[in-house]
């Protein structure tokens, strides 16, 4: 989601303000918000709400709130492990099964990302996927880092972490 | 819980950590038939009570026994979900009451550990081992992206809530909550009332917990909700000790006066016994009252209504419910100040 003030920077900060029953929804980056004074009344209550950044998400709506106008015809949409209906996952806010989440993926994906912002899971990871979803967790850092080091035109690091992207393509071990 | 508790404790009354998980090859709870739900119920407890070390026990909740469900809920063990029956279902509970794990509400597996004080690093890692057991013997849905997968996308990711008990009088008292929830709101924390219902907190009580799982470390979870709860323990102890400065008659009555009537009273509803024991405890955590907190803290449980009818072991009638709940209160400090005079 793009910041709302300059509409240039991933809004980073997303704030709910709730007057006369209304919430009011503001998505913004952290420059912006800055300077739109919307962090200084938050750092009244927190002064040290600076060394928190980017944790900034309001409660969410209502599922239906957000699924509703949007959603696909749920005539169509049943998940065939579980039984789920669309109809019933926009009402309920639950998915049946763990196939719901790619069935209903193109209805589940904006609400997701409201929820939880454009995240991917960082966290723990069962003993049996494990080794090999970090080893690309390991890879996307590395291509990050090359794209970095380019960036800054550290063309020596570069090189360097070209090099061990391949090796680790090819399998060895690192050097 | 093998922890000697967290830091704290005069306005941390507790920590807990939830984990959600659910198993790959079955329909969530909310979709499982009968023969499902029993055969999560068994392969899900079966890794925990052949643990041995932690003394599981497995409580099934589906046979109607509403009491018993109704008192865990109270003491903080299950959730109220859990309790309401229907599938098969149950709680594997350890010896020491440190992990709790419900088996078949709306995830397959909620593994909660707990204990006194701000205390999450530990419960996470407790939660966490309690985690690696199951975890040998069977596989979680997961996806790469999404994380553990579970029936709210609201617990995607991680499945971590990490959750802080919090007494705050001062702020309740000097109407400073609003700005907390809203504050913490923008933080990607709840604030709520832990008894009561709204926003009026019964016991001065609250709940800090995350709302985002997804995308940060289970680490990263934890050490944000600690350092959101120690801000506000913070502020609570400044107003705290303005209230005191400022009308030190009025903060020694009302701590004081709640220590009579507790000592005395003959008939205590829920209510005016919340609101009692809130200021008793803002006096014994001040160092003003002698008396230990722990005990204190026991007699929250003990007070609410499911919990005082299963120790009537009857059906008690409001009034004959007010009356068992005032000789407890006053049993329980009668027997504390025994001990302080030997
Ligand atoms: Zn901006
Ligand atoms: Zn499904």
């Amino acid at each position: 989601m793009l910041c709302q003030h300059c509409g240039k920077n991933e809004a980073t900060r997303h704030y709910h303000v709730t007057a006369n029953n209304e919430t009011q929804e503001t998505h913004l980056c952290a420059a912006c918000a800055a300077a739109t004074g919307f962090d200084a009344e938050f750092q009244k209550t927190f002064p040290a709400a600076a060394v928190f950044p980017s944790f900034a998400f309001g409660l969410p709506a209502a599922m239906s709130d957000m699924l509703g106008p949007r959603a696909p015809r749920a005539d169509g949409g049943v998940c065939p492990t579980c039984g789920t209906r669309l109809a019933e996952l926009s009402k309920t806010g639950k998915v049946g099964c763990a196939d719901c989440y790619d069935v209903f993926a193109p209805a589940l994906t904006p609400y997701i990302r409201r929820l939880h912002g454009e995240a991917k899971h960082t966290g723990r990871l069962p003993g049996g996927a494990a080794p090999e979803i970090a080893r690309r967790r390991e890879m996307d850092s590395l291509r990050q880092q090359l794209q970095d080091a380019i960036g800054e035109q550290a063309f020596e690091r570069a090189a360097e972490l070209r090099d061990e992207i391949a090796r680790r393509q090819k399998g060895e071990e690192p050097a | 819980m093998k922890t000697t508790g967290g830091q704290r404790r005069d306005i941390a009354l507790s920590a807990r950590v939830r984990l959600a998980r659910n198993l790959k090859d079955l329909p969530f709870p909310g979709r499982m038939d009968a023969d499902q739900a029993e055969q999560a119920l068994a392969r899900l407890s079966k890794p925990l009570l052949d643990g041995g070390e932690d003394g599981f026990t497995l409580l099934r909740l589906d046979d109607g026994n509403r009491l018993e469900a109704r008192a865990l809920v109270e003491r903080h063990l299950i959730s109220p979900e859990l309790a309401g029956g229907g599938q098969p279902r149950g709680v594997a509970l350890s010896r020491d009451g440190g992990l709790s794990v419900m088996i078949g509400e709306e995830d397959h597996l909620r593994i909660q550990a707990m204990g006194p004080g701000l205390c999450l690093t530990e419960c996470l890692r407790e939660a966490q081992r309690a985690d690696g057991l199951i975890e040998r013997q069977e596989t979680y849905a997961f996806d790469e992206a999404l994380g553990y997968l579970t029936a709210c996308p609201t617990n995607l990711g991680t499945g971590l809530r990490a959750s802080v008990m919090l007494h705050l009088p001062a702020l309740t008292g000097s109407g400073g909550m609003r700005d907390i929830v809203a504050a913490a709101g923008k933080m990607g924390l709840a604030v709520r009332g832990l008894y009561g219902e709204g926003t009026e907190a019964s016991g001065a009580l609250y709940q800090v917990s995350n709302q985002i799982t997804l995308g940060l470390s289970e680490e990263e979870i934890v050490s944000r909700v600690s350092d959101v709860t120690l801000h506000i323990i913070a502020r609570e102890e400044a107003l705290r000790a303005q209230y005191k400065q400022r009308r030190p008659r009025e903060y020694e009555d009302r701590v004081w006066r709640a220590l009579g009537a507790l000592e005395r009273a003959r008939r205590l509803s829920g209510e005016e016994a919340m609101k009692l024991l809130s200021d008793l405890r803002w006096g014994v955590s001040m160092g003003d009252i002698a008396l230990p907190l722990e005990t204190l803290d026991t007699l929250l449980p003990g007070i609410q209504p499911g919990v005082l009818t299963l120790s009537a072991a009857r059906p008690l009638r409001p009034a004959e419910r007010d009356a068992a709940r005032a000789d407890y209160v006053r049993e329980t400090l009668g027997a504390l100040a025994r001990r302080e005079t030997k």
